[in-house]
C-alpha cells in the first residue's frame, strides 16, 4: 500500500463513527512506515480535539432566543470584538477626510496657481505694467527716430 | 411528530410544531454552524438566524427533502455568508486601524474562543486541523464538514449542497488530497 492511499484510509477511518474498521493493508503499512503512522496519531488526536468540542447540551433559552428574534427582528445580535467599529464614525471620518483633501487642493490651486503659470503679478497689476513697457518702447523708438533724423541732417550738411 | 405533520403544523403556524422544530433540531443545527465557524457563540447566533428563517418560510417548505436536510442547508448557507461578512468587515475594520478609527485589530483572527487550556500539543493540533479545513476552498470545506463531522452521508450532503452525487465525491476527494498535503507539512510528516 502506498502511502497515499494510507492515508486518505486514515482521514476516512478516523472520521468514522464506528469503530475504525479492520483493514490488514493499512495496518501493515502503519507498522512499517513512520510517517504515516505519525499522521495517523496527529490526524485522530486533531480530530478527537476538534470533535469533542461539538455542542452536547441544549441550551434552555435557545428556543425563546429565537422566538424574541422572531418577533422582535435581530435585538439579540451579539457584538464581537473586531467587528465594534462604528460604520457611522467610520464613513464620518471618511467624508471628512475627503472633504479636507478636496478642500486642500482647492486652495492650493488658489495660493499656488500663479507661480505654476510662471508669474507671481497680479493680473490688474500686469495690464499696467505693460503700458508702462509700451510707453517706454515707444518713447525709445521716439529717441531713435529723432537720432535717425540728426545723423540724416549731418549727412546731408556734409555733402553740402 | 413526523416530517409531514411537522411540516403542516408550520405552516398552519402551530407554535407547538415550532417548538418541536427547535427543539429536536437545535444541537444539529448549531453543531454545522460551529463545523464551519469554530465559534460558539458565532454558531449559536447564527442557528438562531436559522429558525426564524425557517419559521418565517415554513409555509413555501414544499416537503421535497428532510426537515433536517432543509435545516442543514439554510445553516450552510447563513454560516457562509457569515464567514464572507467577517471577511468584509475584517477588511473595512483594518483599513479603520490604519486611519486610527478602530480599536486594536483583536489578535484572535479565527474567531476562535481564547481557552485556558494548558495541553499546547492539543491546541497546537486542534488549530492545525481546523486552519487546514479552513484553508480548503469552500464548497470541499462544506462537503468534508458535513461529512466528516455531522457524519452526513453522500446523498444527503448533494441534496443540502444542491449538486450532483458524484461531484459531492469528487469534492471530499480533493478535500482530502489537499489535507493531507496540509498536515503532511506539520513537523515534516
Amino acid at each position: 500500500m502506498k502511502c497515499r492511499d494510507a492515508q486518505k484510509l486514515i482521514l476516512d477511518y478516523t472520521a468514522s463513527a464506528d469503530v475504525r474498521q479492520y483493514n490488514p493493508d493499512l495496518d501493515r503499512h502503519l507498522q512499517e512506515c513512520i510517517a504515516c503512522r505519525r499522521f495517523s496519531e496527529i490526524y485522530s488526536t486533531a480530530y478527537q480535539v476538534v470533535a469533542a468540542e461539538r455542542v452536547t447540551e441544549e441550551n434552555p433559552e435557545f428556543y425563546n432566543n429565537v422566538i424574541s428574534r422572531l418577533r422582535t427582528g435581530k435585538a439579540n445580535r451579539l457584538e464581537y470584538g473586531w467587528l465594534k467599529i462604528n460604520t457611522f464614525q467610520f464613513g464620518t471620518s471618511l467624508t471628512g477626510l475627503a472633504a479636507a483633501v478636496f478642500l486642500g487642493i482647492w486652495l492650493g490651486s488658489r495660493v499656488f496657481a500663479p507661480f505654476f503659470n510662471g508669474s507671481v503679478v497680479r493680473e490688474d497689476a500686469a495690464s499696467g505694467l505693460q503700458e508702462a513697457y509700451a510707453q517706454e518702447i515707444m518713447q525709445q523708438e521716439a529717441s531713435l527716430d529723432r537720432l535717425e533724423t540728426y545723423f540724416f541732417d549731418n549727412e546731408k550738411n556734409e555733402d553740402k | 411528530m413526523t416530517d409531514s405533520e411537522l411540516i403542516s403544523g408550520l405552516a398552519a403556524g402551530d407554535p407547538e410544531a415550532g417548538r418541536f422544530l427547535v427543539k429536536s433540531h437545535q444541537l444539529q443545527v448549531i453543531n454545522v454552524c460551529l463545523g464551519l465557524l469554530h465559534n460558539h457563540e458565532d454558531a449559536e447566533d447564527i442557528a438562531q438566524d436559522v429558525f426564524v428563517e425557517a419559521l418565517k418560510n415554513a409555509h413555501r417548505f414544499r416537503g421535497d427533502s428532510k426537515i433536517s436536510t432543509w435545516l442543514y442547508r439554510i445553516a450552510v448557507n447563513r454560516s457562509l455568508n457569515h464567514i464572507r461578512n467577517n471577511r468584509k468587515k475584517r477588511f473595512l475594520y483594518e483599513i479603520g486601524a490604519v486611519f486610527g478609527l478602530a480599536d486594536d485589530v483583536d489578535n484572535n483572527k479565527s474567531g476562535e474562543p481564547y481557552t485556558e487550556d494548558n495541553k499546547l500539543e492539543s491546541n497546537e493540533l486542534r488549530h492545525l486541523l481546523k486552519s487546514a479545513i479552513d484553508s480548503l476552498p469552500e464548497n470541499q470545506r462544506v462537503a468534508f464538514t458535513l461529512n466528516k463531522f455531522e457524519e452526513l452521508p453522500y446523498a444527503e450532503i448533494a441534496e443540502v449542497m444542491q449538486v450532483s452525487l458524484p461531484a459531492v465525491e469528487s469534492l471530499i476527494h480533493r478535500a482530502k488530497i489537499n489535507l493531507q498535503k496540509k498536515l503532511k507539512n506539520y513537523k515534516n510528516l
